[in-house]
């Protein structure tokens, strides 16, 4: 920029300074006929001090229309461009790769428009030898980006860009084909934000280059409206004086349907033991889905620990379910339905399943892995009153249907738990405990933080103010509420003899919406009572599931997440001592369901995306450092293994950190596999499913508009890739040359005129022509 | 063109360095080319015979009429009256332009000696006098051959100086030279016009025959310059930087002015004028001179 400044600054002064120079450099005449000279000139000063003037400023015009000439001549030749030193011209190419540019919603995939758009760049770069082009997807930049290579890449190191700082050449056109060939949509939802971010790193760290950056995506809705760092990442690449194109790929789309959710519906994992599955199907596009069908199969894996598996030859049981016909699906909605699911021995077992081909194939296939242990073991914890816990353990395991095994323990059992004796367990009851020891409070404390599942009952031997100091401590504590004082529940007065009075919880999910519900007949008659100020409005985490019969709505059943477990506080007894729930069917069942509730915070059913890093940090004394990892290949149930060793950690000696997906191995859904070597029980295997991010197949798009809107003052030039042509910058910047001529041969002429004008043409009378010949000077 | 007219030319007239030989070249060059002079002896003319009366010269008697008839007659002639001929050259700074061959004072001062050689040559008085503001030297108007040198060594002036006062030098010269002859003024005239031509009437009114020799340089009548010229007036400080081209018509306008009013005003009191370029050949001066005195005897 200041270069041509300076240029134009010369091209103004140029004439001045040969005029000023002229006038020291003209020819002296010792005249005689000085009086009509001077005669002469008073007549003509004014009119030739003009034409003079006029033409002056037209030979600066001149001069400067042919400074402007080459400069866009010197912009579109290279070869013009480096006979004038100009800077070299980057193009950086950010092509969208994540699983929406999959979308064929006419007929051809965004990703083909794609590639299709970046051979045309390649055709308007051919011949151009002082450009350079570097292609990144988006996957590629946020893994760069994230890796911290970007400074490492402004030094031309940009290990998974598809063409890094490739200088145009002759076979620039094959190598961009060849380039554009090897784009596939991934299964990844990744943003704009880091290709533009990595993009934005290396202009302004390569600032003796020209940049244009072109952006190669479908401009959906959910990454272009309202995203702030995009639009502040874009006004920092044009602030850097690059050109920004953004060209649309996308039509318009069809309907889509994904599978949102895959999860099992019930805690009690256990084989044997049927397991309900959870299946959530969305349609996110803009008309009702129909007749939509959902393939299902589970399969299951053979017990890692027998010792002639290794994890190469592993292969899965696979069983097809029956399929789910869904009647339609409303745009929009979401659908859910649920299917079970049995397997008859123990371990990580996956069930998968598989929607109709739609316009988006990537997110019609959900993985979920559950693991399936002999048992769910349970530890309730009795009070002075021993019929409670019988009760509960016959409750909870009728004849061994529902895989819970029912452990019965003191208050002592807790306090002289070991540090992770307590995790064996799904859920810990604590039936009408007087009080609790400080080190079983804490071990309980760390249990229920960690995912476990505890379940109060009140009782007659509670000792309430341990409870509201100790368990409660203050909100801090396990217990949900403190406790002021037992309560005696009045007589039932007509037309209102519900004692329990529950909320929309999946507890009572049986009782809802029931006329006459058995739970209106359980009668209570004493509970525990919080002071009359307590209120669980003001704390997010407490939530009262169910009151007892009464204006005051007294709590009886109170609900506390406590880090990644559950807590549920029953402030009546278990036994029938406060009330006759104990003989009510509706009993087994809402306990269970209480079980199941507060156990799911260690199954607490998170979905895994693809391109996830999944850490293990492995203790030297506890694991060996080799680490073999699994993941799916490109059949069904393949696998590509691979061993690595765990490299120490810089923070600590004492530990090792393998980490998957450090080179994209998990950038495809479906199911992985750890094996770690633990050197006391030998092979320890960790199975999880990946999905994708079904917040990509969102397939609305931003309009032209719209997105000129969103980037706001940057400017941009937005433009569809059936718009986008090879050599448009090339006529535009042709024309333009072609009108600067023009008007450069008009400006000429009228200098000339003005020359002629002012008499500046060399004469050619007979007096000038023997001056000439003889070369006489004055 | 003749070998003796070739010699003739300014540029060749140039390398001839002494102005008595260039005048005597330039005059003997022109006489040459004539195959037959009409002009030549003719200052003594017969006119009648008359009857001899005692006192007539004898010298006069026509001795072969008295061998004839026995009568004594004596012949009659023509007045014989030697012309005086007053050359007034300029020597102003002015003069001191030339470009290429003469400067104007060059061309005037050949073209002076030239005249005298010539009026010397046909038995006629030549004096005069060079002139800038005022009056350089005088020179006595004499027939003798020898006389040449004089007017050759008048004429040769230093360096040409200060500027030009036309009006009293006339007023000088009818006060010098009161008996009539020819007033042979040789200038550029840069001068007040008005005042020029009023001097150049008392001549004419004190009974000379006046011939103007208006030199002009080439420059001065074309003014054929090209870029960027400073120019400096010889007879003053004046300086003009300017393009000459975009001032010569008006430089033209004002000297085709100049010109005709001279030009106007000469013809008006009777007084020949022609106007020379330093670049033409000196024959034709003299070729205008002699035919300009022919005129004159018709014109007496």
């Amino acid at each position: 920029m200041w270069v041509w400044a300076g240029l134009a600054a010369a091209m103004v002064l140029l004439p001045i300074l040969i005029h000023l120079i002229n006038r020291l450099r003209h020819r002296r005449v010792r005249w005689a006929a000085m009086e009509f000279l001077l005669a002469s000139h008073r007549k003509n000063r004014n009119w030739v001090w003009l034409r003079q003037l006029l033409l002056l400023l037209t030979r600066i015009a001149v001069l400067l229309l042919i400074l402007v000439a080459v400069g866009q001549v010197g912009c579109e030749s290279d070869n013009m461009a480096r006979l004038l030193g100009q800077r070299i011209t980057h193009h950086y190419v950010l092509v969208d790769d994540s699983f929406s540019m999959s979308d064929n919603s006419s007929g051809t995939a965004a990703v083909e428009h794609a590639r299709q758009t970046l051979d045309m760049i390649g055709d308007r770069i051919d011949g151009r030898n002082n450009h350079r082009v570097t292609v990144i997807r988006f996957s590629a930049a946020d893994r760069m980006l994230q890796a911290g290579r970007a400074t490492s890449g402004s030094s031309g190191s940009l290990p998974q860009a598809d063409l890094n700082s490739r200088t145009v050449d002759r076979d620039i056109k094959k190598a961009i084909r060849d380039a554009a060939a090897g784009i596939e949509p991934s299964f990844l939802s990744t943003r704009p934000d880091a290709g533009l971010e990595l993009v934005s790193q290396l202009i302004q760290t390569r600032s003796d280059e020209n940049a244009i950056v072109y952006v190669l995506s479908d401009f959906r809705t959910r990454d272009w409206q309202t995203q702030t760092g995009i639009k502040q990442t874009l006004a920092e690449i044009e602030a850097a004086g690059a050109a920004i194109e953004l060209i649309r790929c996308a039509d318009a789309p069809a309907t889509n349907l994904a599978i949102t959710s895959l999860q099992a519906d019930g805690s009690v994992r256990v084989a044997g033991v049927p397991l309900m599955m959870q299946l959530k199907i969305r349609n996110f596009g803009n008309e009702t889905a129909r007749k939509v069908q959902v393939e299902l199969v589970a399969a299951a894996y053979p017990d890692e620990t027998t010792l002639d598996i290794v994890p190469e030859s592993i292969e899965p049981e696979v069983d097809e379910l029956p399929t789910i016909l869904i009647d339609e699906i409303p745009a929009g909605e979401t659908v859910t339905r649920r299917f079970p699911v049995f397997f008859s021995r123990p371990g990580q077992h996956a069930i998968r399943a598989v929607l109709q081909t739609d316009v988006v194939p990537a997110d019609n296939r959900a993985w979920t892995v559950t693991q399936f242990a002999p048992a769910a073991r349970v530890l309730v914890i009795e009070g002075p009153d021993s019929d409670a816990a019988r009760f509960i353990s016959l409750a909870l395991s009728p004849g061994g249907m529902t895989g819970l095994q029912v452990e019965t323990g003191s208050a002592a059992r807790l306090r002289d738990a070991g540090e992770t004796e307590l995790d064996q367990y799904e859920t810990i009851f604590l039936l009408d405990v007087d009080r609790l020891e400080d080190l079983a409070i804490r071990n309980l404390r760390r249990y229920v933080e960690s995912g476990g599942g505890v379940i109060f009952f009140a009782g007659p031997n509670c000792n309430l103010k341990h409870y509201t100091v100790k368990l409660f401590d203050q909100g801090r504590g396990v217990f949900p509420l403190p406790l002021a004082r037992v309560a005696s529940i009045p007589e039932p007065v007509a037309g209102n003899t519900t004692d329990i009075v529950v909320t929309r919880h999946p507890v009572f999910a049986p009782v809802l919406d029931i006329d006459n519900s058995p739970l209106d007949l359980v009668q209570v008659a004493r509970v525990c009572q919080p002071p009359i100020e307590w209120s669980a409005d003001g704390d997010n985490a407490t939530t009262v599931i169910a009151t007892v019969r009464g204006q005051a709505q007294m709590p009886l059943m109170v609900e506390k997440r406590l880090g990644q477990g559950r807590v549920l506080a029953t402030l009546t007894s278990a036994s029938g001592a406060w009330n006759n729930w104990l003989r009510n069917p509706t009993f087994p069942a809402t306990l269970l369901l209480m079980q199941d509730h507060v156990s799911r915070g260690r199954a607490s059913g998170q979905r895994r995306l693809v391109g996830s890093t999944p850490q293990w940090d492995l203790s030297v004394d506890q694991y060996g450092p080799d680490v073999v990892f699994a993941s799916p290949a490109d059949d069904e149930f393949g696998r590509s293994v691979w061993k690595v060793t765990a490299t120490p950690r810089a923070d600590s000696t004492s530990v090792v950190s393998a980490r998957l997906g450090a080179d994209n191995e998990t950038d495809r859904p479906g199911v992985y596999e750890t094996w770690l070597t633990n050197r006391q029980s030998g092979r320890e295997l960790s199975r999880q499913a990946l999905n994708v991010d079904t917040s990509e197949s969102h397939l609305q798009l931003l309009s032209r508009r719209d997105l000129l809107a969103e980037i706001g003052e940057v400017k941009a030039r937005v433009v569809d890739w059936d718009q986008f042509g090879p050599a448009s910058r090339g006529r535009r910047g042709t024309s333009l040359v072609r009108l600067i001529l023009a008007v450069l041969i008009i400006t000429l002429l009228v200098e000339q005129l003005l020359a002629r004008s002012a008499s500046f043409h060399p004469s050619t009378s007979r007096k000038h022509r023997w001056l000439l010949a003889r070369g006489v000077s004055h | 063109m003749p070998d003796s007219k070739r010699f003739l030319h300014p540029e060749a007239i140039r390398r001839i360095a002494r102005l008595e030989i260039r005048a005597r070249h330039i005059v003997e060059g022109f006489l040459s080319g004539m195959h037959r002079s009409p002009y030549f002896g003719q200052s003594i003319e017969f006119l009648q015979h008359r009857q001899y009366t005692p006192g007539d010269d004898l010298r006069h008697v026509d001795w072969q009429v008295w061998a004839r008839q026995d009568r004594l007659y004596v012949k009659q002639y023509e007045e014989e009256t030697n012309m005086r001929c007053h050359l007034l050259v300029d020597c102003s700074g002015s003069m001191l332009y030339g470009d290429g061959h003469l400067s104007k004072y060059e061309y005037a001062c050949t073209l002076a000696a030239s005249l005298a050689w010539l009026i010397l040559r046909q038995q006629d008085a030549v004096g005069g006098m060079t002139f800038d503001a005022g009056v350089r030297s005088r020179i006595p108007v004499k027939s003798k051959r020898n006389h040449i040198m004089s007017i050759v060594k008048a004429l040769d002036v230093d360096r040409p100086q200060d500027k030009t006062q036309l009006f009293d030098v006339f007023q000088r010269a009818a006060e010098t030279f009161p008996r009539r002859g020819m007033m042979i003024v040789v200038s550029d005239l840069f001068a007040d016009t008005e005042t020029t031509l009023k001097g150049l009437q008392l001549l004419r009114q004190r009974g000379h025959d006046v011939m103007v020799f208006h030199i002009m340089d080439d420059d001065e009548l074309d003014f054929d310059f090209d870029g960027p010229t400073r120019f400096e007036d010889l007879e003053s400080d004046s300086v003009l930087n300017c393009n000459p081209r975009a001032l010569r018509d008006g430089y033209m306008t004002a000297l085709d002015e100049f010109l005709d009013t001279v030009r106007h005003g000469c013809a008006r009191i009777m007084a020949d004028y022609a106007l020379i370029r330093t670049s033409d050949p000196l024959d034709a001066v003299l070729a205008h001179y002699l035919s300009n005195r022919l005129g004159m005897h018709h014109r007496n």
